[in-house]
């Protein structure tokens, strides 16, 4: 085992859904976190971004499950482990940071309470060590007069402050793996900046490794060190963040750069035709319907992941 | 005051005079603080034209669209259509108005009646045209979806049964049923993949020229921005900071908080990292005390200085047809 791999997900399956209508959200699917790393997950709705991260921390919906692969953790597999081992992962080697942290956090309980549980559960000690712990989070987020915010509740906080807030609770135990789910999607362009510039800080600061999840590249691009194209729950191209975004090599990476680098007057790319139905078996590339330089063969076989260069992969026939 | 655009025409269709609206705002049982959610908004759309207004959550952008529909009463200013005041549109002929400005929502999913097929809907959204009947309607309902790039079934379908590009396609399909020559343009893309905004933007684009319709564009996108407005104005706690055609104003832009967002956004790309880092608006939105007269921005500028805070800014125009709230603008763009 690579001692400088943190999480390694290798072929991983996930179906949702009742029996008569399921969908297999992830499709084979491989992703490596090396230690000290940021991996930025991009793709649209639907290619299964969130379900993956989600089969990680073993938070899947009620109808979905694992039904293939391995997902390891520090070369340990985390799928065999009960849920109260699972718990012991969650939020102190593995946390997460979801999109709408509003709603994310509980109404019920203070934010500086929902921080302090977190702390202590893991850590254990006195209520007012967590408390001072929570109270210190808040202010390393960059929150003004933590003491006091400390004990406000979710609704009096504005977007942009939850989600450093649940960001401080996610870092709270100094996890090894940081994984946020669309962080900033729905805050204001200035505070999205803000949000990112932070955990970016606080990953780099604490040695630990990123799992950034985004349907925007630019978010990405500006974060993360290595980047995972994912497509209808596949990877479609994967590598160091200069290589993939700077010489995009499948299809359907070039044709999602081009959407972002549109030019003024002229008219807007876009990719024609849909993502593919998830319930259906395919046989061959999945983009292969949508993609314009699409041969038989694209139709017709899987294709297989391939090293291009060092650090540069894609699932390709063409490229 | 800047004129909009160098059509051939260039009279207004629309138009916005120093537009301004307060709200009361309960801050707790006994106490009471206004907020002027839009101060002194002056611009005008040419038939054919797009404006676009640009800002975060809480610059004042929905309150301009609901005193534009007629949703809202301003407290001062004016809002003319063709030449007459929109109180005299509301008081003498409001279903006139209302069908010639129309407007097109930032979530498709949410704006559709989910127990109505997308037939029944754009029949609905019929009803103040007088000129067709029942059958007519029925007939415009396929030319209204093949119009948007929709097959003619697609009026027995229901919202649930569609994506987010279909329904929004719909969503424009809705707004120009009544045959508008204004439409409101509320973050129409935000929702969707950014590998379909671009076909929504095309088809907003081909139904202007086919139509000459003129758009008032609510985006915090400045993608989408750059690809439709002619004109832009970029509002900051309800009032304008800059404005001008947008292309100098995305290419040139002179407010520090222009640059802020325009940083945050067309940035990230490998190329534009370091370009990124010059200018960035820290901290959040604040309510500011009552009776401040100074630059708004002041708390979050980095270029922020004593006198920003002491003296009201005024818009000011620094190149033919681009204004700017920033007495410092023109020294710190060379910084």
């Amino acid at each position: 085992m690579n001692q400088s791999v943190l999480l390694e997900v290798n072929d991983l399956r996930v179906e949702v859904g009742r029996a008569d209508n399921r969908v297999r959200a992830i499709r084979g699917a491989s992703l490596t976190v090396q230690r000290g790393s940021r991996l930025g997950v991009i793709g649209e709705s639907g290619s299964g971004k969130t379900m993956t991260a989600l089969a990680i921390l073993r938070l899947l919906p009620a109808t979905g499950i694992i039904t293939g692969g391995a997902i390891s953790y520090c070369g340990q597999n985390l799928l065999p482990l009960s849920e109260s081992e699972m718990q012991g992962v969650r939020g102190k080697e593995i946390s997460m940071v979801f999109q709408n942290a509003v709603s994310a956090l509980n109404p019920l309980f203070s934010v500086g309470q929902q921080i302090a549980d977190v702390y202590r559960y893991h850590e254990g000690g006195s209520a007012e060590r967590a408390w001072a712990k929570a109270v210190a989070m808040l202010d390393a987020m960059g929150i003004p007069d933590p003491e006091r915010r400390a004990r406000a509740y979710p609704h009096q906080y504005s977007g942009g402050m939850a989600q450093r807030a649940m960001i401080a609770m996610a870092l709270v135990c100094s996890p090894k793996l940081l994984i946020a789910d669309e962080p900033t999607t729905g805050l204001d362009l200035t505070i999205q900046a803000q949000v990112l510039d932070l955990i970016k800080e606080h990953v780099q600061r604490s040695d630990a490794s990123l799992l950034l999840i985004s349907h925007d590249i630019a978010v990405i691009a500006e974060t993360c060190t290595e980047v995972a194209v994912m497509y209808a729950g596949e990877i479609l191209e994967a590598g160091h963040l200069e290589n993939v975004l700077g010489k995009p090599s499948s299809p359907y990476t070039k044709a999602l750069l081009e959407c972002f680098e549109a030019e003024s007057g002229a008219r807007l790319p876009y990719i024609a035709g849909r993502v593919p139905d998830l319930r259906h078996e395919m046989i061959g590339c999945p983009f292969a319907p949508r993609c314009p330089v699409a041969q038989a063969v694209c139709h017709q076989e899987h294709p297989e992941h391939r090293e291009l260069e060092p650090k540069h992969w894609v699932a390709c026939h063409l490229a | 005051m800047v004129v909009a655009g160098n059509s051939v025409e260039n009279v207004s269709l629309l138009e916005a005079r120093d537009l301004t609206k307060r709200f009361r705002v309960r801050q707790s049982w006994t106490r009471r603080t206004v907020v002027t959610a839009v101060d002194g908004l002056t611009f005008q759309v040419q038939a054919g034209r797009t404006v676009a207004l640009v800002g975060e959550s809480g610059c004042g952008k929905t309150t301009v669209g609901k005193l534009l529909l007629g949703l809202l009463k301003q407290d001062e200013g004016l809002v003319y259509f063709r030449g007459r005041t929109l109180l005299e549109w509301m008081s003498q002929a409001p279903s006139e108005y209302r069908q010639a400005v129309q407007m097109v929502f930032q979530n498709p999913l949410a704006s559709f009646n989910p127990m109505m097929s997308i037939g029944a809907t754009l029949m609905d959204a019929m009803r103040l045209r007088n000129d067709l009947d029942h059958k007519a309607r029925r007939m415009e309902v396929t030319q209204l979806l093949h119009r948007v790039g929709l097959e003619a079934d697609f009026a027995q379908r229901y919202p649930s049964e569609m994506s987010g590009g279909q329904l929004q396609r719909v969503g424009i399909a809705r707004a120009l049923a009544p045959n508008p020559e204004v439409v409101f343009l509320d973050e129409p893309t935000s929702a969707l993949d950014m590998s379909v905004r671009g076909q929504i933007i095309n088809l907003l684009l081909d139904l202007q020229a086919e139509d000459r319709l003129a758009y008032i564009l609510v985006a915090h996108d400045l993608r989408v921005v750059r690809a439709i407005a002619h004109y832009m104005l970029v509002m900051y706690l309800g009032q304008v900071v800059e404005e001008g055609p947008a292309d100098e104003v995305l290419t040139h832009p002179l407010h520090p908080y222009t640059r802020g967002l325009l940083a945050a956004t067309l940035a990230g790309l490998l190329n534009h990292v370091e370009e990124r880092q010059r200018v960035r608006v820290s901290g959040e939105v604040l309510q500011l005390p009552p009776g401040y007269q100074g630059c708004k921005l002041y708390r979050r500028c980095p270029f922020a200085h004593s006198r920003c805070q002491e003296e009201p800014q005024m818009l000011q125009e620094v190149a033919s047809n681009h204004a700017v709230r920033c007495w410092r603008a023109l020294d710190i763009a060379e910084a």
